[in-house]
């Protein structure tokens, strides 16, 4: 039983889209710079070969790539386009052929399991289940912020899990439900703008009590501080959505996790903590029930490190192997 | 991905049909983080200063071909991947021209679990003369 370091690949997006790394590249940093074994691939993002269908060539090619590195496939992102056509929602039965066509390929590819969005709904994902489990890849809904387990969308996917019974049904938990703050750099940049400190506290401390009492802050300051500026307004506004939920969530659906998105912006390289992101006490929950598995670092945090020609795109290397040496630490290796 | 590099001033060039410039081309990468289904294009425009070129107007190339946007919309399973620079033909009569003028590119992809288009602008000066 052990808690395995992975990346999604995701986090190297400005790199790959830059030429400055293919997805070998991708693959080799991951296993010699950050130590890490898990590959979490969107392959609508870095194909391999083509989508959905690669060659048998291409899913050998992928194969000896693993080897070479001694890395294993975590986790697929599936996106299901239910809007393929214009004026029109895919039907549940069109929308279940989109879902075969990633667990097919994800199969191939040699992964365990693929990370459905949010917003797929419960119906199609217990449609899916007996084709997950012909194909053996599990389906883990996201847990996204701002979505939290008590949303209605969330119980009713829950009820699902819980009447299909399926080990193929199940959770991914984003690490971004448990924000707490704005991030530093974030903050940072507000206040480089032109927003006022006192707008910057204040949402700063307001921002864990959830979206209704952000809400409720900006009319609030609108009159306290004689209206607001526009870094301030795109400062608000960016963290409107917040909704923290408690780490202890882990441990009520531990049955249902296939799978952890480390989502991240910044690391404190003096601290080694995320500057918005409580991975402390997630991790400490993590352990305790034993959870045997990958968390893949999800770097979000290009738009506050990106220059304009982007020819640099070390921000992400940096930050990964920052979060890396984070989530070491809190493994204890 | 970056909005700021969807079209960069170098792959803006005339096109020449029996030498005779009958539009230009610009080069654009997708304004999203992977990619996808040609049918999922809704718009894409191109401003050449003032002058407004709207997608019926516009053929859009990529590895797979040159298509009108009609037939884009009926394609699920030929892609705009994420980096590619697909290209797309202005029908400009004279071509870009001499000078320098600013180009706007307009792409919107439906992206189904944010309900709905949402466009992307990257503008840019281009100019052929140095100037």
């Amino acid at each position: 039983m052990a808690i395995k370091r992975g990346v999604s690949l995701y986090s190297l997006q400005d790199s790959y889209y830059n030429g400055i790394l293919d997805l070998e590249g991708c693959v080799k940093f991951v296993a010699e710079e950050l130590g890490a074994t898990g590959i979490e691939l969107l392959a609508e993002q870095m194909p391999v070969g083509s989508y959905p269908d690669p060659s048998e060539k291409d899913v050998d090619w992928w194969k000896d790539l693993m080897a070479k590195y001694g890395t294993e496939p975590s986790c697929m992102d599936s996106f299901i386009d239910w809007m393929l056509y214009k004026g029109r929602i895919l039907t549940l039965k069109e929308q279940v052929q989109e879902m075969e066509k990633d667990l097919k390929l994800a199969s191939r590819l040699g992964f365990k399991c693929i990370r459905v969005l949010t917003p797929v709904r419960a119906e199609v994902v217990e449609a899916s289940a007996s084709i997950a489990e012909y194909y053996n890849v599990k389906m883990g809904l996201e847990i996204h912020a701002p979505m939290s387990f008590d949303a209605p969308w969330m119980q009713r996917y829950l009820e699902m899990c819980a009447r299909v019974d399926s080990p193929y049904v199940g959770l991914i938990p984003d690490f971004g439900i448990f924000q707490y703050q704005p991030n530093r750099i974030n903050q940072q940049q507000a206040l480089a703008a032109g927003a006022r400190p006192e707008v910057v506290d204040a949402v700063v401390k307001t921002y864990k009590s959830g979206y209704a009492a952000m809400a409720a802050l900006r009319p609030q300051l609108e009159k306290e501080m004689g209206g607001l500026n526009p870094a301030e307004m795109g400062f608000i506004m960016r963290n409107s959505r917040s909704a923290y939920s408690d780490p202890d969530v882990i441990r009520k659906y531990k049955d249902l996790i296939v799978h952890f998105h480390g989502k991240f912006y910044e690391i404190d390289p003096e601290t080694l903590t995320e500057t918005g992101i409580n991975y402390e006490e997630p991790f400490a929950v993590m352990k305790e029930i034993g959870y045997d598995g990958f968390i893949s670092s999800e770097f979000e945090g290009q738009g506050f490190y990106q220059t304009p020609d982007g020819n640099d795109t070390s921000y992400e290397m940096n930050e990964l192997k920052l979060h890396h040496k984070m989530m070491a630490k809190l493994l204890g290796e | 991905m970056n909005v700021n590099q969807m079209m960069m001033p170098e792959d803006v060039e005339d096109v020449l049909v029996d030498g005779i410039p009958v539009g230009f081309s610009v080069k654009l990468r997708i304004p999203y983080y992977r990619g996808v289904a040609l049918s999922l294009v809704e718009n894409i425009e191109i401003k050449y200063d003032n002058e407004v070129y709207t997608k019926d107007q516009l053929k859009f190339t990529t590895k797979d071909g040159t298509f009108t946007f009609a037939e884009m919309a009926t394609m699920t399973t030929l892609r705009w991947e994420f980096g590619e620079k697909a290209t797309v033909f202005v029908p400009r009569l004279g071509g870009f021209g001499m000078g320098g003028h600013m180009v706007e590119a307009t792409v919107a992809i439906r992206i189904s679990y944010m309900g709905g288009a949402f466009p992307s602008k990257c503008a840019k000066y281009v100019s052929v003369t140095g100037g």
